[in-house]
């Protein structure tokens, strides 16, 4: 029975020691701020273990000794000393020290300025660029060793913006603005998640945080800032519109200019599908399309399980074009 | 103690070999021929009005639903003569001798004793034991308020006015009953149409909604959804339904050939803010926008791309709020692109509905 439940609890640790490997390690120290945070809980957990086995070793020695009355004045000396003016010093200075780090993370300046929208259940992305906007969807490339500040809003519910490897999380409140900063380290894909609970869809509210080189993001800037190439009479883009697709979707340089879903602009250039979910293949875009609450359950985008054939190709085709 | 079980068990058996006796030997008479016992019928008759009088009570008339519309009241008058008038006749139409053997028989009506509601809840719920069958769209909560707004002017009409209220200049036919709705001799098939939706397809100034120009691939389409029961109206599934598909087909075609400039009739809301929301959506709302499947093609560009999407603009603002609240409230029809609307139709409001009805309306 014991080894049954060391053995369990030997897997349970083991599992939620997976949650610490890879991509969403927030002690990778991707990012300064998360290897701040990171910095401060080692800081912690060290100083927390010395100070555990010192009270424990006082308690264990003082049961074992005999007692000593005429002691009685140093023993109060040193439970005043060692347990509270002790304690409140060394934590009123980590206190001090965890607010000075939290105004560095929520600071309202960075080397570029990012709004992330948090909607039901995605991540709508505009980059502030000196010549306007640049809006994109569901991944956010930053440049290493640069200061991003995030502006963070919602227009449903409550959600959270993080990235564990980079640092945060951030809350987005509907009707408010908050600010979250973060200076990458070290180039990958790190993952993005909300980490506050927003209905159905939550666990599958991701995104790709691409850490770049300078010049490679600026690039990817550049060409995310133009508009779409795409033929007037492209048949895949004739289908598009056919289906109504930009009544909520919209790809610059095109008449489709809706509001309300993810920009696709340049869809095709983006990692994955579905908000961080899946590859960006056209079986992928296609099972989407036609199934699309299977794979990512009561999102707005309604399925078109009627489209089939050349006609669901044809426009498969045409969103793959869309780099 | 065991005498008192004793006679519970007695009065247990004596109970059942009753209930058993009646309800096997059925000593009262259930025949229509022969009256109910003195006092059981208005017992009954009153019973009904209490139980009507008191679910009506909690009814609201839906705010877009003006109950003196003339279009709105001629609606009701045309379903009448589909479904109401072979059992109640009809003002200056007596009833067929053949409901008069029913009991309780149809009454003649009147619009005395009942309030709006009161219509709105018989026509929408129909009465157990007696004839008198529920709406025919199960969920059209809104429809029945066409019989109300008719039922509540029934005494300001004469067998003339009732004749052009509800067949328009059709006038030809008079008989005292016809099979449900269904096209026979006496209700040729194209004016099982144009007394409601007009002989220029325009809906009568407001009596039922325009058609006029509609593709022949939507026209059809509704038209199976409705015989199908894909699409719920209890006043167009009673007509579909006993339609060919050839005829279906036909009329789609007749009603498409039509040309007819469409001018819808308003209906309250801000068409400014209607047409922001129709052109271009509202993203904090997550509203898409109507022009992307709505308009589009035709000549005044004002006609949907596809064939299988009605054209909205110029509409009759009434009809308008009444699907945008139908497609986001239910019951949302089952054919195959509907669910496209009820996702557009989602994330509006009341207010929304009106300002885009308003908008189209005008177009």
């Amino acid at each position: 029975m014991r080894r049954g439940t060391s053995i369990l609890f030997g897997v349970l640790f083991l599992t939620a020691l997976g949650g610490c490997d890879g991509r969403h390690n927030w002690m990778a120290g991707a990012g300064e701020e998360a290897a701040a945070i990171g910095d401060l809980f080692l800081i912690l957990m060290v100083g927390a273990a010395v100070i555990w086995s010192l009270v424990v070793g006082a308690a264990v020695y003082a049961h074992r000794r005999r007692a000593h009355p005429g002691l009685e004045r140093e023993a109060r000396l040193f439970v005043i000393w060692g347990g509270v003016v002790f304690p409140v010093l060394l934590i009123g200075a980590l206190l001090v020290w965890g607010l000075f780090l939290l105004k560095g993370i929520t600071a309202d300046e960075g080397d570029l300025t990012v709004r992330v929208d948090g909607e039901r259940w995605w991540w709508r992305v505009t980059y502030e660029t000196p010549t306007g906007d640049v809006v994109t969807a569901n991944e956010i490339r930053l440049p290493q060793g640069r200061t991003a500040l995030f502006r963070l809003t919602a227009d449903d519910v409550i959600h959270a913006f993080w990235v564990p490897a980079l640092g945060g999380k951030m809350d987005m409140v509907p009707g408010r603005e908050t600010t979250l900063a973060l200076t990458p380290k070290k180039l990958g894909n790190w993952g993005g998640l909300c980490a506050e609970f927003c209905g159905g869809a939550h666990a599958l509210m991701r995104f790709d945080a691409v850490v770049m080189a300078p010049d490679a993001f600026e690039t990817w800037l550049a060409r995310e800032a133009e508009t779409a190439q795409v033929a007037a009479d492209d048949p895949g883009f004739q289908v598009f519109l056919d289906e109504g697709c930009g009544a909520c979707h919209t790809i610059r340089g095109t008449q489709a200019a809706g509001p309300v879903g993810p920009d696709l602009t340049h869809l095709a250039g983006r990692e994955k599908l579905g908000a961080g979910l899946y590859e960006m293949t056209p079986e992928h875009m296609a099972r989407w399309i036609t199934d699309t609450h299977a794979m990512k359950p009561d999102i707005d985008m309604p399925p078109y399980p009627h489209l089939s054939g050349p006609r669901l190709d044809t426009l498969v085709d045409f969103l793959m074009r869309l780099e | 103690m065991t005498l008192k079980k004793r006679w519970i068990a007695w009065a247990a058996v004596g109970v059942v070999a009753l209930g058993n006796a009646i309800f096997w030997l059925a000593p009262y008479n259930i025949a229509a021929s022969v009256p109910h016992l003195p006092g059981v019928g208005e017992v009954l008759h009153q019973y009904m009005r209490n139980s009507v009088r008191a679910r009506a009570r909690s009814v609201a008339v839906p705010d877009h639903v003006d109950l003196d519309d003339p279009g709105l009241i001629r609606l009701g008058a045309g379903h009448f003569a589909t479904g109401c008038q072979t059992c109640h006749g009809a003002p200056g139409i007596p009833r067929n001798p053949v409901v008069l053997g029913m009991r309780p028989e149809p009454p003649a009506l009147t619009s005395e004793n009942w309030t709006a509601k009161d219509f709105w809840w018989i026509a929408r719920h129909g009465f157990k034991y007696t004839g008198m069958p529920a709406w025919p769209g199960k969920g059209r909560e809104d429809e029945p308020w066409a019989m109300a707004a008719f039922l509540t002017h029934y005494d300001e009409f004469d067998a003339a006015s009732y004749a052009d209220a509800a067949w328009g200049d059709r006038q030809a036919w008079r008989a005292a009953a016809v099979r449900f709705g269904e096209p026979s001799e006496a209700v040729a098939l194209e004016n099982a149409c144009i007394r409601c939706h007009g002989k220029d397809g325009l809906g009568r100034e407001g009596t039922a909604p325009k058609l006029a120009g509609q593709s022949e691939a939507w026209l059809e389409l509704v038209l199976s959804a409705y015989a199908g029961g894909h699409r719920e109206s209890g006043f167009m599934e009673p007509l579909a339904a006993g339609l060919t598909e050839e005829q279906r087909s036909a009329l789609g075609q007749r009603f498409a050939g039509m040309d007819g400039a469409w001018q819808g009739r308003p209906v309250a809301g801000d068409p400014e803010r209607g047409r922001m929301l129709a052109e271009t959506g509202s993203e904090p709302e997550d509203i898409a926008n109507c022009a992307s499947c709505h308009e589009g093609a035709g000549t005044d560009g004002l006609s949907p791309r596809r064939a299988d999407t009605p054209r909205i603009a110029g509409q009759d603002g009434y009809w308008l709020v009444n699907w945008l609240t139908l497609y986001r409230d239910g019951p949302v029809p089952d054919t195959p692109r509907a669910h496209l609307m009820a996702a557009a139709a989602k994330p509006l409001s009341d207010e929304d509905i009106a300002d885009l009805a308003a908008y189209y309306a005008g177009r």
